[in-house]
């Protein structure tokens, strides 16, 4: 059997098992102590501080420990001895512990209250005008309070590993809609809470933006953070932006438009020096499209010849490869105008090119017309002929 | 070059001030090295052993704070050409609510639009007044390789723009801005005919204008968000692109999205490419999202690309969940054919200590109707192991089957450690 099989069944087996035992029964979780006790904090609004019950929470450094009351703190007010009353917080027959809520989270109750003097409420919102806590929407506060400190900009620390035990379930839900990751540029004013702006948006943006930068194999790029790639595997340690299927399919995602690729990508420099590369980093011995193998690539019948169609078809993908840079692109050598005389040379302007322009060819020597026309500067000669007799003034 | 020795100058001496009011310290500093094979020629690969030492590192006091991030990178072994390479990534002074509405940033920052992705050094202003919310930003192209050096022709190298925002509307946000990204080509050299038919020899020095965009966008949240934006190219002076993105959350569980693109090629403007005559294309792109439960979303999509004379569709379903995904995804028609099919998954034990994760995917492809069909299978194991909150080591495999790499295996170590200290010296 082939080593890759093997690698194969062994990654599916683990796969299904990572799957399928992270299944949580949070929602049971959630209600449980509803059908334990009948409790309202409302009712104990005015009558009762939070420590009053909750004696534990001060000296509390972590969540694993069950900061709820017990009978003792209940006995405190109410008189747990008395059997006429059970049935004001006990429901017929029930008489368990509550359940603690398990939580993800790392958290030191003792260090907010105590050295950064919070109060409950700061955090714990509304859960005074409810019966259970989780009927208050804001009974847990949500990241946006813990980021107005743990920003890395004050006092504490943004790191994930901070406040989240396990940071493989952190992605937020409306990160899994279908149209998010087109989505997320529209909507980005609280990506900060969670990706520093400085390295979160970087590993996907940055990529080559200098014209004189080439991404051959002396210039690898560098791994940052875990990531979620297009073809849906997560590179836990490396990010290469793109996964590793990626420089063989590249092409199919830029010519399908699935990205802008100049969003990050000077391509100029970017695509040229791998399509254009005798010795470098290439994977298909001369890294040419099939189409251009055609005869009749070049030249054709009119209106066009095949690379005329596919150039009106996707002018990016040719000038991701034939706009180079400091030497002549190859449309030169056929789309330039060497005589001077207008409709000799092959078509290269969509009709009416210009016509109603005041062009810098007029007043700037270096004008991109002057790549291919020659600046005669006499009225009826060449390229200013185009326009202006030999009999202007 | 004044202009620049004044820049130096101020920037270090900001840089001195923070550091030595600084009451909080904060950062990261991870080592990685990465073992693979990459391929010279056809038949001819090496192995590379390469290592990567990357800082992040955040000096604040109070609305001030200096941001850092760079990176360190070399070879083992065999020495490359232009190692090691130590590179910028950021290194700027950020002052927050100033006169209590503006922020400023100084230095190598990052920006991100749709022609400027990525790094630029200057100065960046957001202003915010009442509903409004102001920027604007100027400066030179990063140099190659995130360098620490000023572009040597600010003139012909720069980005500047800006945005107004008003956000005076509930759950509406409009938005105008504008993007002016400029870098000279290399020049060379290049034989013409002269008025004569004789050949000469010129010059070709193109000009450093290239991109210049305006965009409208607006975007409203709630039971129906949509999002809306048009870019006009005031180069070519014509509409250069138009989305229209929108999603219905039909009920708690089910949203629909639909995706709408016209885009005209984005070509510079000084490139011989902006003077053909090319067409546009048009996307449209529907999808939907389920969530079973709290653990598992199904999400489906398909979206079709309309060219000149041609058309590419791709669709894509999958379920997505806290621990990880399986998806499909194919596309068809001019873009090339393709079908992969990936899953990943990934597991935390012992509060944290160990993180397990595991991804696979396979790949069957064709660039174009006529090409051979090729396959890919690349697979990843890893771990993360986190003995203490500060310090974690993380361990990768990942394996790639195609037809240049044969079972090819790669390796990566990382050791990440992140510091928070409050000096309270003040």
């Amino acid at each position: 059997m082939k080593l890759k099989y093997v690698y194969t069944i062994v990654g599916l087996a683990s796969i299904l098992y990572f799957g399928f035992t992270n299944f949580t029964t949070s929602e049971e979780v959630k209600t449980r102590n509803q059908s334990i006790i009948i409790f309202s904090h409302s009712a104990h609004d005015g009558n009762a501080e939070c420590a009053d019950c909750h004696t534990n929470v001060a000296e509390s450094s972590n969540l694993g420990k069950s900061l709820l009351p017990t009978k003792a703190e209940c006995a405190a007010c109410h008189d747990v001895e008395d059997e006429e009353n059970c049935k004001m917080c006990h429901y017929d027959g029930v008489f368990e512990t509550l359940g603690p809520k398990t939580s993800e989270l790392l958290f030191n109750h003792k260090f907010h209250l105590e050295n950064q003097s919070m109060k409950c409420e700061d955090c714990h919102v509304g859960i005074m005008e409810v019966n259970y806590s989780f009927e208050s929407a804001g009974a847990n506060p949500s990241m946006e309070k813990c980021f107005a400190c743990h920003n890395d900009i004050s006092v504490a620390t943004n790191n994930c590993e901070q406040c989240h035990i396990s940071t493989v379930n952190l992605i937020p839900e409306n990160h899994q809609q279908v149209g998010f990751f087109k989505n997320h540029k529209f909507n980005n004013d609280n990506c900060e809470m969670c990706h520093s702006q400085e390295t979160f948006c970087e590993d996907c943006h940055v990529a080559t933006i200098g014209i004189e930068e080439t991404n051959l194999n002396n210039d690898f790029y560098t791994p940052y953070s875990p990531h979620k790639y297009v073809d849906g595997t997560k590179q836990q340690v490396i990010t290469r932006v793109h996964d590793l299927n990626f420089r063989f399919t590249h092409g199919i995602d830029a010519k399908g438009k699935t990205d802008n690729c100049q969003t990050c990508h000077q391509t100029e420099t970017f695509c040229a020096e791998c399509h254009t590369s005798e010795d470098g980093d290439f994977a298909m011995g001369g890294i040419m499209p099939l189409s251009h193998t055609s005869p009749n690539f070049v030249t054709g019948l009119t209106p066009g010849s095949e690379h005329a169609i596919l150039a009106k078809r996707d002018i990016e993908r040719c000038a991701s490869c034939h706009d180079t840079q400091g030497a002549d692109p190859n449309c030169i050598i056929c789309h330039s105008d060497p005589d001077g005389v207008k409709g000799t040379n092959p078509k290269t302007h969509p009709s009416s090119f210009m016509s109603d322009t005041e062009g810098d060819w007029h007043s700037d020597g270096a004008s991109l017309c002057y790549d291919c026309h020659s600046n005669t500067n006499i009225a009826g000669v060449g390229f200013c002929g185009y326009c202006h007799g030999a009999d202007e003034d | 070059m004044k202009l620049k020795t004044l820049f130096y100058f101020a920037f270090s001496l900001l840089i001195f001030t923070e550091c030595l009011l600084a009451q909080n310290i904060n950062g990261k500093i991870s080592s990685s090295l990465y073992a693979f094979e990459r391929a010279q020629t056809i038949d001819n690969s090496d192995m590379f052993l390469r290592g990567y030492e990357t800082l992040i590192l955040n000096i604040n006091e109070g609305n001030y704070s200096l941001k850092s991030r760079l990176n360190f990178e070399t070879n083992f072994g065999d020495a490359l050409e232009n190692d090691p390479k130590l590179r910028f990534y950021n290194l700027y002074f950020e002052a927050r609510k100033l006169f209590d509405v503006a922020t400023l940033k100084l230095g190598r920052q990052p920006i991100f639009n749709q022609v400027a992705g990525g790094l630029f050094d200057g100065a960046n202003l957001k202003v915010d007044v009442s509903d409004f919310t102001l920027s604007g930003y100027w400066g030179g192209n990063v140099p190659a390789y995130q360098k620490l050096e000023f572009s040597e022709d600010l003139k012909n190298n720069n980005i500047f723009g800006g945005e107004v925002t008003y956000k005076g509307l509930d759950n509406t946000k409009i938005s105008l801005s504008y993007v002016d990204k400029n870098f000279k080509p290399l020049d060379y050299e290049a034989q013409r005919l002269d008025i004569n038919l004789n050949p000469i020899t010129i010059l070709i020095e193109n000009k450093s204008n290239q991109f210049r965009y305006g965009s409208a966008a607006i975007a409203y949240f709630g039971l129906l968000d949509v999002n809306a934006r048009v870019n006009y190219d005031f180069n070519f002076m014509e509409l250069s692109k138009a989305e229209l993105s929108g999603r219905y959350s039909a009920t708690e569980d089910l949203g629909l999205n639909l995706y709408y693109n016209y885009r005209a090629p984005q070509i510079r403007y000084n490139s011989i490419f902006a003077v053909f005559d090319f067409g546009n294309t048009s996307e449209i792109e529907a999808g939907a999202d389920y969530k079973i439960n709290s653990d598992f979303t199904v999400y489906g999509k398909f979206g079709n690309v309309e060219y000149k004379d041609d058309n590419s569709q791709r669709f894509t379903l999958g379920v997505n969940s806290n621990y990880g995904g399986l998806s499909y995804r194919q596309t068809l028609g001019y873009a090339g054919e393709l079908s992969s099919i990936s899953a990943y998954s990934a597991r935390t034990f012992l509060d944290g200590f160990l993180t397990p994760s595991i991804g696979l995917a396979y790949t069957n492809y064709k660039l174009s109707e006529g090409d051979e069909a090729n396959n890919i299978i690349s697979a990843l194991a890893g771990v993360n192991v986190r003995p203490w909150q500060t310090l974690s080591f993380d361990l990768q495999g990942q394996f790639s089957d195609n037809k240049i790499y044969k079972n090819d295996l790669r390796l990566f170590f990382k050791i990440n450690y992140w510091f928070n200290t409050n000096l309270d010296l003040l």
